[in-house]
C-alpha cells in the first residue's frame, strides 16, 4: 500500500480522555480566580506598605521630637544648675564683704 | 480538511463560491466555529468550551504521537488551551486558532521529548493509542507505521505528523515549526524513503517467514 496513504489513515486523531474539556475549564476557573485575588491583592499590598510606611515615619518624627524636647530639657536644667552655682558664689562673696566690713 | 474549510469561510466574500440561491455559502461547521471564538472573545466559556471540544482530539493526537505519553500529552494540551484562553484578544480568525494551537502544541511537544531524550529514554509506543480508532488499514501495519514514526527525532516526527495527521502544506509546516520550507520537504522526503525502506524490509521478513 502507498506509503502516504497509509500515514493518513495510521494518523488518525485520537480523542482525549472523556473529562478533557472539563479539565480545561476548571484551570482556566482555578487560574481566572488567582488573577482575581491577585488584582485585589496588589492594592491591599500597597496601602498596607503605604500605611505601614506612614506609621514608621510617624513614629521616627515622634521620636526625634521626644528627643529634642529631652535634649532642651537637659540645656535648661544645665543653664539653671550654672546660674544657680553663680549666684550661691556671689551670694557667699557678699556674705565675706558684708562679715570683713563689719556691716 | 477543516483547516481548508475554515480559510474557506473567512476568505473575502468574492472568493466564495456562488450558489444558485444568491449569496455565497459558509460551511456551517466553519461558521459555528467562527460564532464560538467570537462568543468566546466576548467572555462566553460555553462557546470557548465548545471550542476547546472542537480541537482538542487534534491538539491532542499532536502531543500524544510527539512525546508518546498519555499523561504528558493531556497535559500539554490542556496548557495549550489555557494558554489559547489568555491570548484570545489576539486570536482573529478561526484559522489563526488552529494554526495558533498547531504551533503551541508542537512546539512544547518537542522541547518536552528533546528534555525527555536527554535522559534514559522510555520507548511506549504501543501504550499509547489502545484506544485509537482503527482505520480500514491493517491495524497491525498501523500500529507498526505509528512505532516507527516514533523512532524518528523530534523535527522529522513533527513534520511527518503535521503533513500525515494534520494534511498541512510544506509551507505551512514551516510556518507552524519556524523552519524553512526546504527544511520540511527535505525531513518529509528523507522520512518517507525511510519509512518505505522498513516497509520493505518487513515485507521481505514477512515472504522469508512465509516460505
Amino acid at each position: 500500500m502507498d506509503i502516504e496513504r497509509s500515514l493518513q489513515a495510521a494518523l488518525r486523531p485520537v480523542d482525549p480522555p472523556a473529562d478533557f474539556t472539563a479539565g480545561v475549564m476548571a484551570r482556566i476557573a482555578r487560574e481566572q480566580q488567582q488573577r482575581r485575588r491577585a488584582r485585589w491583592q496588589m492594592p491591599v499590598a500597597l496601602a498596607a506598605s503605604l500605611l505601614v510606611a506612614a506609621v514608621g515615619v510617624r513614629i521616627v518624627m515622634q521620636q526625634r521630637e521626644q528627643q529634642r524636647i529631652e535634649t532642651a530639657r537637659q540645656q535648661l536644667a544645665l543653664a539653671l544648675e550654672i546660674t544657680s552655682s553663680q549666684l550661691n558664689g556671689l551670694q557667699q562673696r557678699l556674705n565675706r564683704n558684708t562679715m570683713e566690713n563689719g556691716i | 480538511m477543516s483547516l481548508n474549510l475554515i480559510s474557506l469561510a473567512e476568505a473575502s466574500p468574492d472568493m466564495l463560491p456562488e450558489t444558485a440561491a444568491g449569496p455565497p455559502a459558509i460551511p456551517q461547521a466553519a461558521a459555528s466555529l467562527l460564532n464560538d471564538l467570537q462568543a468566546a472573545q466576548r467572555g462566553e466559556q460555553a462557546a470557548f468550551a465548545r471550542l476547546v471540544r472542537a480541537h482538542q482530539a487534534r491538539v491532542f493526537s499532536v502531543a500524544l504521537r510527539l512525546t508518546g505519553r498519555r499523561e504528558d500529552a493531556e497535559e500539554l494540551a490542556q496548557d495549550a488551551f489555557v494558554q489559547l484562553h489568555a491570548a484570545l484578544p489576539q486570536i482573529h480568525s478561526t484559522a489563526h486558532l488552529l494554526h495558533w494551537l498547531l504551533r503551541t502544541i508542537s512546539h512544547r511537544s518537542i522541547d518536552r521529548l528533546r528534555a525527555r531524550e536527554r535522559s534514559p529514554r522510555l520507548v511506549q509506543i504501543d501504550a499509547m493509542e489502545h484506544a485509537a480508532e482503527e482505520s480500514a488499514l491493517d491495524p497491525l501495519w498501523s500500529r507498526r507505521l505509528r512505532a516507527l514514526l516514533a523512532q524518528l527525532p523530534a523535527a522529522p516526527r513533527a513534520v511527518v505528523l503535521l503533513r500525515f495527521q494534520e494534511d498541512l502544506e510544506p509551507t505551512q509546516i514551516a510556518a507552524v515549526l519556524d523552519m524553512p520550507v526546504n527544511t520540511v520537504k527535505s525531513h518529509l522526503r528523507r522520512s518517507l524513503e525511510w519509512l518505505r525502506a522498513q516497509q520493505a524490509l518487513a515485507d521481505q521478513a514477512g515472504e522469508q517467514h512465509g516460505h
